[in-house]
């Protein structure tokens, strides 16, 4: 009998729990002659093992039928077999590289001198093959989509990546700039340099580890074999970013190490512990490399032992002073400054290193100019510490980079608060970190929760540094700005937010305080005023959203009272329109709560504040664009209280400046658009209070230049929507100046413009409403004209509204919420089946001739 | 706290030394890649279960380290107690909070993509022991520690066609065994 494989387990319906009598000892020699036979030969080996004994027979294919299942049971690893993995001879090619001889041999692979042989151009390239890499397909995706962001650092102490990919063998390899040179230790023993030459040269090196950290770049494995010195004198780092590129663990773990590929000696705590990587992480190999240099030997005794020992001594061990390390003749001046910076650099704790490659430079430069350095001040507070706890931070992989810093930031701050180096080292790292790092994160999705992170922290060291900010003005904008961030990232509703409004509220509280000091001591502080207003916007709009109106109202006020007092003093033409802007915006929430009196005040105040400004600077556009505004503005307002002349009076004083504007810019398409708006709202107006011939002119002025607009861009839907409003709007004006034939004409140009825009966009509500309400608007029309008909001609104009109706209800019954209809639009559409129902009883009773 | 320290001839610390962060890397990505990923907070952490095992291995102290093979064994099965100890614990903690008693995070995802409850392994690796304890040292070695062939052969002192035979054989044992499971 043959078996029929299963494909992926067992046949349905079998009962695998069945116990059996047959003992394994029984059936397993059958299965060791049954897999050990070729697969044609299996059922007769089985055959002949059973001996015609079915039950061990059936027992026996069951099993079988387990096999290929029981494939997915393999080793869960093959690791060992990598281990042992046979070197293969130089290849002579690599991708389009010559291979010239092999020039070093490690763990992680091997390197080779090579040149471009594909004659495009002639390039001599450090080509490196890895091996013992896991990664092997998606190798080259990844590469290219590193060596992108890899392509940003540009630094002259790093040497470029020139091309990757993987061997025909599948071996993945990168080639970049050959660096001829020593190895930075080596390079400092064999010109027998002084410490403080070593430490310059050290210096650039943190320059370009610096530079990379800006760039989000982490090195991972720092060493000296890393580091190349030219005959120059020229430190050149190699091999930036791609431990991360090689890590294969990576698609797990973004930020894990890889403990193959790395050096132990120079290995962080946490990398060998295998947790997420931070920039602190290279501070900390930077340490060791800088021990090495000032002592002239590792910080750890590894010589002659295993990596195990050197990985306890890495975590546990707290090395000796380099100074005590040090041979005698390499004796340097200023001991223990030298020793507590490089110790500092070595914390086992991330967040007790220095918080930055550039802090742990500039307490170098502070060692080498003589001043004292920052690490000596924290070094018994860190001790002290090191036995209370060891607090884990549970940070998220994917911001453990920004979150090591601020954490590093809050744990300086405590330890420097008298230091006054300290301090302004402090200014500058958080300056960076809100304003650098956050702007950075901001536009990439997803990043609230690293946004909340970083502004928890930022908080904490915030407020430590608010309260001993003293007179210091720019301290304080900084801090206000800082918190204007904070509150931005917290819930500025005009932004991606966290939505923690109460938050939000205080920090913006807390920066207003501030810069209301810097205005009291700083009358005329521009860029303190800009972030007042812009805060006090802020604000409103947060207290408004979440219903309180009247807090709203009052910081909008106070924002004003504010403004006119420092207006009063010292006029100069940024605060007076500060002061402009926040009459503006008290007027707009004014609008919103209805109370139209205040309005009217608010938009005349607003006005006059801009033409003031607009009359000192007479050439600004945009000057004149705000008094336009406002003499909008307040004829909205007016028409609401339905004062129709004042109203049409400031629309005409709109359309006046838009359009001197307009004549100043024939091409400035923003210009024509408010002309547009001018000219429709006066015919609106002119409507309101039945003027309607001269209506009828401003609508059509209004739709001539909206049709230019359209047309200057066919694809702009909302152009081509917009000259079917304004049709629609014509069409009621030709109606209401008794000019039936026009309406009708216009209307039905209206109703065809929005079927066409609808088709662009058949999912917009809006859309669907204002065609349906140009199918009414036409339908009602129509039966007016039929109405005064008779004959063919009304029975013509009763079928036109009937269609037109049953347009317009297919489309508005279409709506379930969703949109906004003004009250009119409501009646109108409450008065449509009846309309329609007549429309169909006049043609069933013969014509309906409008006689009856 | 003192940590015990391994009584090891120089030789063979060495020897052990040299081995490990090969070890503990691929420790590491061992238990990364079985291991549940959507496990939540609870779960012993891959990482966790690697130091773990580094720390029971380096506690252990009179064991004839005499070669390679032979300390990867060792690991392999420090892996399997730590495993099992860990999995106890949670069911002890679980049993007080009148929980779920086997939950999915406990669940392995073994190579090819089947997923199987660690403790239905361990509990059809006891039984197999019982049955044929050659075979589940083979399972043992290859399953937790990821022995090669020839690396089994060498623990177990027996030649590599007798740990092939074991180990085929024993696959089908095991996959009946877990399908039953399943099933039953």
């Amino acid at each position: 009998m043959v078996h029929s494989p299963p494909l992926a387990g067992p046949a349905p319906g079998w009962s695998g729990a069945r116990v059996t009598s047959l003992s394994w000892a029984r059936v397993k020699p059958v299965l060791e002659k049954a897999l050990s036979a070729p697969a044609e030969d299996r059922a007769g080996v089985v055959e002949a093992a059973c001996q015609g004994d079915a039950d061990l027979r059936r027992e026996v294919e069951e099993y079988l039928r387990y096999e290929t299942c029981a494939q997915g049971l393999l080793p869960l690893t093959e690791w060992s077999s990598s281990v042992a993995a046979e070197e293969e001879p130089p290849p002579s090619h690599i991708g389009p590289w010559r291979i010239l001889r092999e020039i070093g041999c490690g763990g992680m692979g091997v390197v080779y001198v090579a040149e471009r042989d594909d004659g495009e151009y002639q390039q001599t390239a450090a080509l490196k093959l890895v091996r013992g890499s896991r990664r092997t397909s998606g190798f080259v995706e990844l590469f290219r989509h590193e060596r992108q962001t890899l392509a940003q650092l540009n630094h002259p102490n790093i040497a470029h990546l020139l091309d990757g990919g993987t061997t025909a063998a599948g071996q993945p390899y990168y080639a970049m700039e050959y660096v001829e040179g020593e190895p930075l230790t080596e390079y400092c023993r064999n010109l027998a340099l002084s410490v403080p030459s070593r430490i310059r040269l050290f210096l650039h090196v943190c320059d370009a580890v610096s530079h990379a950290h800006r760039h989000l770049f982490i090195h991972r494995d720092l060493k000296p074999g890393n580091i190349l010195v030219t005959a120059g004198g020229e430190p050149k780092l190699l091999d930036f970013g791609l431990a991360k590129v090689l890590d294969p663990v990576r698609e797990s773990d973004p930020t894990a190490s890889a403990i193959p590929l790395l050096t132990p000696a120079y290995a962080s705590p946490e990398q060998i512990r295998g947790e997420p990587l931070t920039t602190a992480s290279d501070v900390y190999s930077l340490g060791v490399i800088l021990y090495e240099l000032v002592a002239g030997a590792l910080p750890y005794k590894v010589q002659g032992q295993g990596p195990f020992q050197t990985w306890t001594a890495v975590c546990e061990e707290v090395p000796a002073s380099p100074s005590a390390a040090a041979p005698v003749h390499g004796r340097y001046q200023n001991a223990p400054d030298l020793d507590s910076i490089v110790l500092k650099a070595l914390r086992k704790e991330p967040e007790q290193r220095y918080a930055s490659v550039d802090a742990l430079a500039s307490d170098l430069e502070f060692y080498l100019a003589g001043m004292p350095v920052s690490a000596r001040q924290g070094s018994a507070l860190y001790h002290l510490r090191r036995f209370v706890s060891r607090r884990r931070w549970a940070v998220l992989v994917a911001t453990a980079a920004l979150a090591g810093t601020c954490i590093s930031l809050g744990a300086i701050f405590w330890e420097q608060r008298q230091a006054a180096l300290r301090f302004q080292e402090l200014r500058r790292f958080a300056h960076a970190v809100v304003f650098e790092l956050h702007d950075s994160i901001e536009q990439l999705p997803g990043s609230t929760a690293a946004r909340k992170l970083l502004v928890e922290r930022s908080l904490e060291y915030l407020r430590s540094l608010e309260a001993s900010s003293g007179k210091d003005l720019t301290l304080k904008w900084e801090l206000a700005e800082a918190y204007k961030r904070i509150g931005d990232a917290q819930g500025n509703p005009e932004a991606a937010n966290l939505g923690d409004s109460a938050g939000a509220l205080d920090s913006y509280a807390r920066a207003r305080g501030l810069l209301h000091q810097i205005t009291a001591a700083d009358r005329g502080n521009v860029t303190a005023l800009k972030t007042l207003a812009a805060l006090d916007r802020a604000g409103a709009g947060i207290l408004s959203a979440s219903g309180r109106q009247r807090e709203s109202l009052d910081l909008l006020r106070d924002a004003v009272d504010a403004l006119r007092q420092i207006a009063l003093r010292s006029p100069t033409p940024e605060i007076r329109k500060a002061l402009a802007l926040s009459h503006y915006n008290l007027a707009l929430s004014l609008n919103q709560i209805q109370d139209w009196p205040a309005a009217t005040r608010e938009w005349q105040t607003t006005l006059g504040l801009f033409e003031d400004i607009a009359r000192a600077q007479p050439g600004n556009a945009n000057d004149r664009r705000n008094v336009a505004l406002s003499h909008k503005r307040l004829a909205a307002v007016y028409l609401e209280q339905r004062q129709y002349s004042e109203a049409i009076a400031h629309y005409q004083a709109a359309e006046q400046i838009d359009r001197a504007r307009l004549s100043g810019e024939p091409e400035n398409s923003a210009a024509k658009m408010d002309l547009s708006f001018d000219l429709s709202d006066l015919g609106l107006a002119m409507l309101e209070s039945h003027r309607y011939s001269e209506a009828v002119g401003h609508l059509e002025g209004a739709l001539a230049l909206r049709r230019e607009a359209a047309a200057a861009d066919p694809d702009d839907l909302r152009a081509q929507v917009s000259v079917g409003r304004s049709l629609d709007r014509l069409a009621r004006a030709y109606e209401l100046a008794s000019q039936l034939d026009r309406a009708i004409e216009t209307s039905r140009e209206a109703a065809s413009t929005m079927v066409a825009a609808r088709r662009h966009d058949p999912a917009n509500k809006d859309h669907l409403k204002d065609a349906g309400l140009t199918f009414l608007r036409l339908g009602f029309l129509c039966r007016a004209r039929a109405a005064g008909r008779k004959g063919d001609l009304a029975a013509a104009d009763w079928r036109s509204a009937q269609t037109a109706f049953e347009r317009a209800a297919a489309m508005l019954n279409g709506l379930d919420g969703g949109v906004n209809l003004t009250e009119e639009d409501q009646q109108r559409i409450g008065s449509m089946t009846a309309a329609l129902e007549d429309c169909r009883r006049r043609l069933l009773r013969g014509h309906g001739g409008g006689s009856d | 706290m003192e940590r015990p320290e391994p009584d090891l001839s120089i030789q063979r610390r060495a020897e052990l030394d040299n081995m490990m962060p090969v070890l503990y890397a691929e420790l590491r990505r061992l238990a990364r890649s079985c291991m549940h990923r959507e496990a939540s907070g609870h779960t012993l952490q891959p990482t966790a279960l690697v130091h773990e095992a580094y720390l029971r291995l380096r506690g252990q102290e009179c064991v004839d380290w005499n070669n390679r093979a032979q300390f990867l064994g060792i690991a392999a099965r420090t892996m399997r107690r730590v495993l099992l100890d860990h999995w106890s614990r949670r069911q002890a903690l679980k049993r007080r909070e009148d929980g779920p008693r086997v939950a999915l995070e406990d669940a392995w995802r073994i190579t090819g993509g089947a997923c199987v409850d660690f403790i239905d392994l361990e509990r059809a690796l006891v039984a197999l022991s019982a049955l044929d304890s050659q075979q589940a040292e083979v399972v043992e070695l290859r399953f937790f520690g990821g022995l090669t062939i020839e690396e089994t052969a060498e623990v177990l002192h027996v030649s590599t066609a007798t740990v092939e035979r074991e180990w085929s054989t024993a696959r089908l044992w095991l996959a009946r065994r877990l399908d039953g499971r399943e099933q039953g």
